[in-house]
């Protein structure tokens, strides 16, 4: 079910319906809330539930037992590992893995791996990156002994299914989120309010820019031959930040506001990235729950920075690497990890955004270098293939003609929003008047619901579904 | 008023601008109405005492109402899709659509070159709206006329709507829930689909395999006391020459094996219809179409009751 249909409106409305008659019943709380979730992702595909069951039951045990055995506590976090990792292999990578193999060992026809692989691996259950990862971080919590497993079944499962986040998060840990659903918390009229801005505000990303955008993106990338402009390649790849950008803050937005709603709290998870000026300054702000799970889980577990420095480098890539994989199985992905990686390490070694200094000039100039290489590294991860991606970085660089943007009136304008708004962000202008205009702040949100209304874009997906 | 914001308040203040402006910005029928009437027709219930198959000269060309008008209480569908080939698929879909217990029961063919060769015999259209997806199909059916109301626009649009400049090309449709598309275009060309039938015809020929499969069920239903009527929708005569010569088309003998199947033929004369475009009629002639359709269905219904 997307966010931006209106059977999902129906939906939610239902929802809260219930969820508010239930009042502070919190087992009935809890199994409304399983049921609706489950409900919410059966409607696309109801055969992959069993794969949510089968990962929560998996770690459900997995806790307990590690709570119950101490001394086997290592076998028991492999085994959940190797339970998720194993699902999410199957149903994600299964058809990367095998036409990889085939490509090295030059199988075809009937013998190639990829056309043997049963129908049904081969199509990527949406949000399996995201549960998965949900799932795997209560095990690891309660390994390191920062969390007591619940005895709950359905407290587990109300935690891992919960609709707003289930399919394209944010990623919420367990460690914060199991004692918010035994709290009956009051929504204050303020609360109410905040969750209101979040979701108008990220219908208004989703519906209004990225779709908008969208059209731009897919017709550079899909258009037979490459084109040979510098600044058009620059325009479309600015156009697919922002709508990339858009799509995902506008999910995350919408899924905190449902849970404000709730009375629950998720984490932010996108804090205007692209005025970052530096490149780690980016990945604090880029998909926030993604990058500390990471940090926490993966970079740290590794040895972090505490091993010297050579194998801080090495983590770093390892880290980059698999998170470019998690977001799909290609190689694109993972080259899009790897600029990311090159980029974070030279800043790192050279440490050049502290060596430019901190006047505003110096800001502006950080600002920008690192517009360049986020850019040219989203090419990579939109390309359709590595050949087509090193063309156009190519083409980005050769500095030819001709010198025309080709956006057309939609993007340009969609664009000059979101620039002005990062340059309100910038200059943090938002935070000073928040609160302070109630009544301009109640016309500002429904003359954006008008906009959403009538300037949204046609219906699609949400890109992070299919991570 | 309060302080502090309040959604309802701005929820009211959004509807204030949205009412109106509702009324202001361009809809856009070719979407909204189109989703929903080809959901519509394809989910229509099994409650009609006619039910008028074919391609898209067929939705194009005959209107229900029209048709009733000569039939009094006979309930009828025009259940005809874009490259709608006749074939078992489409023949069951289409029987599906006739009341299982109102007599009498009538299936109207139109059958032109297009829908007995195997360009058309993938029912693409059909098949595509079947199997849309749960929650597009709901979407379709329940929301999209309200959504018609509030059709998106653009920037480019309005631009274009100030700047005064008014296209004098068209090319509307009207969607009707019995099935049927009033259309109109201009300028009109009636070669401007003869390129592209000349590249489908070279490509594809009326094959026998069809025409057998078509007598066979024209056979069954006639004999399950089903009224089985053909004819052949009229096109431009350009059209139709290349039809008949690349597409080997060739109305005596189908309408021959039609009637040796117990159906009944309706004959058209082309010199009384005009097209826009050489394929579909202007909506004057796609009226005229389904009079005589209509008038010939009662005498046919007459006929059938004396034997």
């Amino acid at each position: 079910m997307l966010f931006n249909s209106l059977i999902f409106v129906a939906f939610a409305l239902i929802f809260f319906l219930v969820f508010r008659l239930i009042g502070k019943n919190i087992n009935g709380r809890l199994i409304w809330l399983t049921v609706a979730s489950f409900f919410f992702y059966g409607w696309w595909d109801w055969r992959f539930l069993s794969l949510i069951l089968i990962s929560g039951l998996i770690d459900f045990f997995a806790a307990k037992a590690i709570q119950k055995f101490p001394a086997r506590k290592k076998l028991m976090l492999g085994l959940s590992i190797l339970g998720n990792l194993g699902s999410l292999s199957l149903f994600k990578y299964s058809g990367f893995i095998a036409e990889n193999i085939d490509r090295i060992l030059g199988l075809t026809g009937d013998f190639a791996l990829a056309s043997n692989i049963p129908e049904f691996f081969l199509i990527t259950p949406v949000g399996i990156s995201f549960y998965t990862f949900q799932s795997m971080s209560y095990t690891f919590d309660v390994y390191r002994g920062k969390l007591k497993p619940t005895n709950n079944f359905i407290h587990f499962f109300a935690y891992l299914s919960m609709f707003p986040q289930l399919v394209a998060g944010p990623i919420v840990r367990a460690k914060s989120m199991l004692p918010q659903l035994l709290e009956v918390n009051s929504i204050s009229s303020e609360k109410k309010w905040n969750g209101f801005r979040l979701i108008v505000r990220g219908f208004f990303k989703k519906m209004v820019i990225a779709d908008n955008l969208a059209p731009v993106v897919v017709a550079a990338f899909s258009a037979p031959e490459i084109n040979s402009s510098t600044l058009f390649w620059w325009g479309v790849i600015l156009a697919f930040a922002f709508q990339i950008y858009c799509d995902f803050a506008g999910y995350s937005d919408i899924a905190r506001g449902l849970a404000i709603w709730m009375g629950y709290d998720f984490p932010d998870n996108f804090n205007h990235p692209y005025i970052s000026t530096s490149i780690r300054e980016f990945w604090e702000r880029w998909h926030i729950s993604l990058s500390t799970w990471f940090r926490d889980y993966l970079y740290i577990p590794l040895g972090g920075n505490r091993l010297g420095k050579t194998r801080s480098y090495i983590n770093l890539w390892i880290t980059m690497l698999i998170s470019g994989l998690w977001h799909g199985a290609a190689w694109t992905f993972v080259a899009w990890g790897a600029v990311h990686a090159f980029f974070a390490s030279f800043e790192r070694f050279t440490k050049w955004p502290q060596k430019l200094g901190k006047n505003s000039v110096a800001k502006v100039a950080a600002w920008i270098l690192v517009m360049l290489q986020v850019l040219v590294a989203w090419v990579f991860f939109r390309a359709e293939n590595i050949n087509q991606a090193l063309e156009i970085v190519q083409v980005m660089f050769s500095f030819q003609g001709p010198f025309q943007l080709n956006w057309g009136l939609n993007a340009t304008i969609f664009i000059l929003i979101m620039i002005f708004r990062e340059i309100i962000a910038a200059f943090g202008i938002d935070k000073k008047l928040e609160g302070k205009h109630p009544v301009g702040e109640m016309i500002f949100y429904a003359v954006l619901i008008t906009i959403i209304i009538f300037f949204r874009g046609e219906g699609s997906e949400f890109i992070y579904f299919q991570f | 008023m309060s302080r502090k914001p309040n959604i309802w308040i701005s929820l009211l203040m959004a509807a204030t601008l949205v009412i109106p402006l509702s009324f202001v910005v361009p809809k856009n029928a070719d979407k909204y109405l189109s989703e929903h009437f080809w959901s519509r027709k394809t989910f229509a219930p099994s409650d009609y005492n006619v039910v008028i198959m074919g391609d898209s000269r067929v939705y194009r060309g005959l209107s229900p109402e029209i048709v009733e008008s000569h039939l009094p209480d006979l309930k009828t569908l025009n259940f005809a899709y874009s490259n709608g080939g006749l074939n078992p698929t489409m023949f069951e879909a289409g029987e599906s659509k006739l009341a299982k217990n109102k007599k009498p029961k009538i299936i109207i063919l139109g059958i032109s070159a297009n829908t007995v060769t195997g360009y058309s015999a993938p029912n693409t259209q059909y098949l595509q709206e079947i199997n849309r997806p749960r929650e597009e199909l709901l979407e379709r059916l329940y929301f999209n006329p309200v959504l018609y109301w509030f059709s998106p626009t653009s920037p480019e649009q309005i631009k274009k709507q100030f700047s005064g400049v008014k296209d004098t090309a068209y090319y509307r449709h009207r969607y009707f829930l019995n099935g049927y598309v009033e259309s109109d275009k201009f300028p009109i060309d009636t070669l401007e689909a003869i390129p592209s039938y000349t590249k489908d015809f070279t490509n594809y020929k009326v094959e026998p395999e069809y025409l057998n499969s078509l007598y066979k069920q024209v056979k069954l239903w006639s004999d399950s006391g089903i009224i089985v009527v053909g004819f052949t929708p009229p096109v431009s005569r350009p059209m139709r020459i290349l039809e008949d010569t690349l597409g080997l088309y060739h109305e005596k003998e189908i309408r021959a094996g039609f009637e040796r199947a117990a159906g009944y033929w309706i004959d058209l004369n082309l010199n009384e219809f005009k097209t826009y475009d050489g394929s579909h009629l202007v909506i004057e002639s796609a009226q005229k179409l389904s009079n005589i359709v209509g008038k010939e269905l009662a005498v046919i219904l007459k006929k059938h009751s004396e034997n």
